[in-house]
């Protein structure tokens, strides 16, 4: 098999971090091999929104496509945060009490594993950290800072914007720009501009998000029509996931060999510190492949387990771990939602999901809120009959469906995403006692709510709560972090900086310990900023690794 | 079903409810009073048929069939259900029936007849809003795609 050699660099993983990086490679004549863990999808015929029953289908699952993951220590139920249980009006009527250890929820850490990574089921906000997320200590005393600054990154900003094809509106809270987005935004849905007069009202300021999903078409791909289900799977392609943008962009190069369903189980190390090959499972069988450029973009949670594998007599507590930060610093973020009913309000089903946001949900203190709110009633699910009948609508019988008809359209839910400081209880380990399919240990998730992120989960539901109120909303549900384990966005795990000691990465994503390895995921936040979403960091770092390992 | 709400609904069953519902299997679940306690739950009314009539009874009995913890909760509601009076629930009279689910929906969730009624109307709805007959009435098309929703959304 031809796998072993023919390649310059080796990039494992395809989604936002390994695509970008593949694609820039590529773009600078290096020959790439891409190796991504699980399944290619194919959206016509795994993304079915075109049947009845939609409602009921999630992104699919295929064999492969979710890792095995347990948790540890996941922290406990206080009783004095009862005022921030998940409640809701139509759903069950049960909640564990205080002092219950708190579990995983359904999804736990929500992730893809497939040609294109999480942004196949992500909802597509492209979201710059503002510049003063990378100086979180030195503004807040909290947290760390980033050996990097926003200007390091702009223009990579915006070369991925240009890739995804993102929409949006100049007014961007601060995030400076070098030029227009690519692309003129969407218009808002019902529910936005009801959030946008009440936020006016009280001083929160609304404004479009910045989304990847196409206002227009753009290079060959057709525009959104508002299908409404982008985290199910967008058949379309206009959503900016990476297997529509980067990778076939890449392929386009002719120098990119994509191996989906490629799971790679150990990185060995050979001399002056350099990985030489790693072993590979590939339709079974066992390959060991040279790596004379090794790119992990993995995620925050397989690429340290890959690491900690790893471990050698040269490198006892795994592979980039000389510092002993492989698999600490672990940060999920905080999550609230509160939802609705408005009285006069209808169509708020309709519209492009996560339309609008907020980085301004004090008025008094802005920056350092540090949680961002968003209009999340088409991407938390009540855009369909189904998610009404199941959470905000109680009762049966003819009443029940008369309500149920009568109230489709009203419901108005405004999330809320924030910012964890890493605990020291919270990391990613090695499972001692569950392993995978080929007898390795599984990545285990311990993350722990500090009172500081109850804190701020209780600011986020105010925030949230002010707004829905000054929409003239009746509260039907409200569910958080505070209950579960729910992370979509996971940072920190390999985390940059200049000390290596207290680092694994330096600030271009090369590891301290080992030259020819390269990371190029969220596991390098140092922070994980005041609720923007990563996808679009994760590429921008991407693009400057791979610049600086093509300038070698 | 949806793995993970199938997730969700079995972590409901069991979560609290230590005894569940003796000794009863799926070859004694008494399913034939399933029919009229969905139509009860998802009646036909002047815009949508029942329940029923559009298969939610066997599209549930399917799915109960595949988890035996299910099934010995099915079949211990349902016979407590068809015990209630004299005659079986399928026999009552609507107003009767309609009075047993209003009981069962305010029941201690951790007993066999609250948390059978959550667990069944969960299931009832989601695969009575599945189907395109059900959605009359909503200003929905029966699939988001392929044409989706493009603006006005006034």
């Amino acid at each position: 098999m031809g796998l072993s050699k023919g390649h310059d660099a080796v990039v494992v993983g395809s989604g936002a971090g390994g695509a970008a990086a593949a694609w820039r490679l590529c773009q600078h004549g290096l020959r790439v091999l891409l190796l991504e863990a699980g399944p290619a999808f194919d959206p016509a015929r795994d993304y079915p929104l075109d049947r009845p029953g939609w409602e009921r289908k999630g992104f699919p699952l295929r064999p492969g496509s979710q890792a095995s993951i347990t948790y540890g220590d996941l922290g406990t139920l206080h009783a004095d945060s009862e005022d921030l249980a998940s409640w809701s009006r139509g759903g069950f009527p049960w909640r564990l009490s205080a002092g219950s250890p708190r579990p995983p929820s359904t999804n736990g850490y929500s992730h893809v594993q497939g040609v294109g990574g999480s942004t196949l089921h992500f909802v597509g906000e492209a979201h710059r950290l503002h510049p003063d997320a990378f100086r979180q200590y030195s503004l807040t005393g909290a947290g760390t800072d980033w050996p990097l600054g926003y200007a390091d990154l702009e223009n990579l900003y915006a070369e991925a914007e240009g890739v995804l094809g993102v929409a949006g509106t100049d007014a961007d809270d601060g995030r400076w720009r070098s030029g227009p987005y690519p692309l003129p935004p969407h218009p808002l849905s019902p529910g936005a501009l009801a959030l946008h007069a009440a936020g006016a009202r009280l001083g929160q300021r609304w404004q479009v998000n910045p989304r990847a999903a196409l206002s227009a078409p753009w290079n060959g791909r057709p525009p959104c029509n508002y299908c409404g289900q982008c985290s199910r799977g967008c058949p379309l392609g206009d959503k900016g996931s990476a297997d529509v943008t980067f990778l076939p962009q890449a392929a386009e190069t002719g120098r990119l060999t994509l191996l989906p369903n490629a799971i790679v189980t150990r990185l060995h190390t050979g001399p002056n510190g350099r990985i030489a090959r790693m072993d590979v499972i590939v339709a079974g069988r066992r390959e060991s492949i040279e790596t004379p450029i090794l790119v992990l973009a993995a995620g925050a949670v397989q690429t340290p387990r890959l690491l900690l594998l790893s471990a050698n007599a040269d490198t006892p507590d795994g592979v980039a771990n000389g510092s002993g930060q492989v698999g600490r610093n672990f940060m999920e973020t905080l999550s609230w939602r509160s939802v609705g009913f408005v009285p006069g309000l209808a169509n708020s089903h309709l519209g492009l999901p996560a339309d609008a946001v907020c980085w301004t949900p004090n008025q008094a203190d802005e920056r350092a809120a540090n949680f961002r709110l968003s209009h999340t009633t088409l991407e938390t699910g009540l855009n369909g009959p189904i998610g009404y009948a199941t959470r905000l609508v109680p009762g049966f019988g003819a009443g029940f469906k008369a309500s149920l008809r009568d109230s489709f359209g009203s419901a108005l839910a405004v999330g809320a995403v924030g910012q964890v400081i890493p605990d020291t209880r919270s990391g990613v380990d090695l499972d001692p006692e569950q392993h995978d399919a080929h007898g390795l240990p599984v990545a285990r998730i311990s993350s722990v709510l500090t009172e500081q992120s109850v804190t701020r989960l209780r600011q986020m539901a105010k925030a949230a709560r002010a707004v829905l109120a000054e929409a003239g909303a009746a509260l039907v549900e409200e569910a958080s972090s505070r209950d579960s384990f729910t992370a979509t966005h996971v940072f920190g795990t390999a985390r940059m900086g200049t000390d290596r000691t207290r680092s694994v990465a330096d600030p271009m994503g090369r590891t301290h310990d080992h030259p020819n390895l390269w990371i190029t995921d969220a596991s390098t936040f140092p922070t994980s900023g005041g609720g923007e979403a990563p996808s679009l960091t994760i590429m921008a770092l991407a693009l400057r690794a791979a610049d600086a390992i093509a300038s070698q | 079903m949806k793995a993970k709400r199938r997730a969700v609904l079995m972590g409901m069953l069991s979560v609290g409810l230590s005894s569940v519902c003796g000794s009863a299997t799926a070859d004694t679940a008494p399913m034939a009073s399933l029919a009229s306690v969905v139509d009860t739950l998802l009646p036909a009314d002047d815009v949508s048929p029942s329940a029923s009539a559009l298969g939610v009874d066997k599209d549930i009995a399917d799915f109960v069939a595949e988890n035996d913890m299910m099934t010995r909760l099915f079949a211990a509601a349902l016979d407590w259900m068809d015990h209630l009076a004299d005659r079986p629930f399928r026999d009552l009279t609507p107003p009767e029936q309609t009075e047993v689910l209003t009981f069962m929906e305010s029941a201690d969730f951790n007993a066999i007849p609250g948390r059978f009624y959550h667990i069944l109307r969960t299931l009832a709805v989601e695969f009575y809003y599945a189907r395109s007959e059900a959605v009359a009435g909503f200003p929905l098309d029966p699939a988001p795609q392929p044409n989706g929703y493009p603006p006005p959304w006034g």
